[in-house]
């Protein structure tokens, strides 16, 4: 629809709350994704927003996403090379419309099958990571995930395909 | 590692859908392919660890105050040429002019038909008021004391003496929150954006307490009002909508006179009581009013000045 009439940009506490609303999930996903700790991905995302906030005069609302998402990953790298990140993946199962009924054995079975993929996602190299699951988990497009990351389809593609690769490897060696 | 298949995009190019015969033959015939196709099935029906988004914004909150509390530090030189009394003086001279304005210090502000204001209350709160709304503001002993006309988004600096907003059908009593008020003609909605927020209505002893996300709307020909999940149809002017649900005709209309300074005559054909749902855009009377005539179907208009005619259309 109309785009909001802005006058005092999202300086104003109702718009940038409601940017907030709207962008900090995903940002807190996608840091997940590259940090694997979900204390890890809150704070950037509190870091990243109180930036902004100390610089809304000069952040357009449609450039809030990228601003958000760049100075996280700026920050994420920094601390990146003081400390050695551990990453530990947990993932929840969706809850799923059709829900077959399926033996105690299968249940078994699927979640033990899940934490290995969790173990075998956590040491995938970050590039191949990130894409894997924003494509996987978030239902991102290559095409979109290739416009977050600035960089061609093409490599996103091979990202993923070498995660594949290496999820496959890895899954069989555990 | 050797490549096991011939394209390096293979894999991601089979999730998505866009591989040629050949290439699926390849991957099918693959001594991989089950467990492949396992990882990605499994795959497609997890999700991260939850997020409260509404947790993190009041969290955002707390830090975006507490980085206020200590700003930098700027050092100065001491300047010799000052003496001490000259400090002494201005701040007595300050003090004595902050006790002067203070006790008649009623603000009052207006927003016309067609405009919203953003409104400081001498108290440090902010209030956004909507077209065609009136606002008066006061500090006493024991409370701050808002009194609107119209509708007004407030958000309310922290403190421990009550800030209540009173209006013609009732009032909102909080400490701190953010929330938006309605009070025109015989409605009365209040929705609340975060904290807690007390709300009375007009003559009745029952006392109603909103939780963020949650809003109240009483109409005051009706004995009880109802409450719901949402705020979107009380916080929409904020991002520039105004959003209806099963909301009358007449009601649409009335919003629209005062976003945008109009009059609306209507024929009496029109049956303005008819409930309709509807998005309008608050800055652009053709886009609001094409989307106007679509929803209510067979709709007719024409614009003279300040005024707008309209009319059933005979097909």
């Amino acid at each position: 629809m109309s785009k909001p009439s802005e006058k005092g940009g999202i300086c104003a506490s109702a718009i940038f709350d409601k940017l907030f609303l709207e962008l900090a999930p995903q940002l807190r996903n996608f840091m997940y994704y590259r940090t694997g700790n979900t204390a890890t991905a809150d704070d950037l995302v509190q870091e990243a927003f109180l930036r902004m906030w100390n610089n809304c005069a000069k952040v357009l609302p449609e450039k809030a996403k990228s601003y958000v998402f760049t100075v996280a990953s700026n920050l994420f790298l920094k601390q990146k090379e003081k400390e050695k990140v551990v990453a530990k993946f947990e993932f929840y199962k969706r809850a799923s419309q059709t829900t077959t009924a399926r033996t105690p054995e299968e249940i078994l079975e699927e979640q033990e099958f899940k934490e290995q993929l969790e173990a075998a996602i956590a040491q995938l190299p970050a590039g191949a990571r990130e894409v894997f699951l924003l494509n996987r988990i978030e239902g991102l497009k290559y095409r979109e995930i290739a416009e977050m990351l600035n960089i061609s389809q093409k490599a996103v593609e091979k990202r993923m395909h070498r995660a594949l690769l290496d999820l496959r490897k890895l899954h069989k060696s555990i | 590692m050797k490549q096991d298949f011939t394209n390096d995009t293979l894999l991601a190019r089979w999730l998505s859908g866009s591989l040629d015969d050949a290439e699926k033959q390849e991957l099918k015939n693959h001594p991989d392919y089950p467990l492949l196709k396992k990882i990605a099935d499994q795959t497609a029906d997890l999700a991260p660890p939850p997020y409260d988004s509404q947790a993190a914004l009041n969290q955002f909150k707390t830090n975006r105050a507490n980085s206020k509390k200590q700003p930098k530090v700027v050092k100065m030189k001491a300047r010799r040429r000052l003496t001490p009394w000259i400090g002494v003086a201005a701040a007595l001279a300050l003090l004595t002019a902050f006790w002067f304005l203070r006790p008649d210090s009623k603000q009052r502000f207006e927003a016309l038909p067609g405009q919203t204001i953003e409104a400081a209350l001498a108290d440090g709160s902010t209030a956004r008021l909507n077209a065609s709304s009136d606002l008066s503001f006061e500090e006493k002993e024991n409370k701050r004391l808002a009194s609107l006309n119209g509708e007004g988004y407030f958000e309310v600096k922290k403190s421990s003496i009550p800030f209540i907003v009173n209006t013609s059908l009732g009032e909102v009593e909080v400490l701190g929150t953010s929330f938006n008020v309605y009070s025109r003609d015989s409605i009365f909605r209040v929705s609340c954006n975060t904290g807690k927020v007390g709300v009375r209505l007009k003559n009745q002893s029952t006392a109603y307490t909103l939780i963020p996300g949650k809003s109240i709307e009483w109409r005051s020909s009706q004995p009880k009002p109802k409450q719901y999940n949402g705020i979107k149809d009380g916080m929409d002017w904020i991002g520039g909508q105004s959003i209806f649900s099963k909301a009358s005709i007449a009601e649409v209309m009335a919003e629209m006179e005062r976003l945008f300074d109009v009059k609306f005559n209507i024929a009496t054909s029109l049956d303005t009581q008819r409930l309709i749902s509807i998005t309008l855009p608050n800055d652009n009377i053709d886009k609001a009013m094409e989307v106007l005539t679509k929803t209510v179907g067979n709709l007719e208009y024409e614009t003279e000045g300040k005024q707008i005619n309209v009319r059933l259309s005979d097909s």
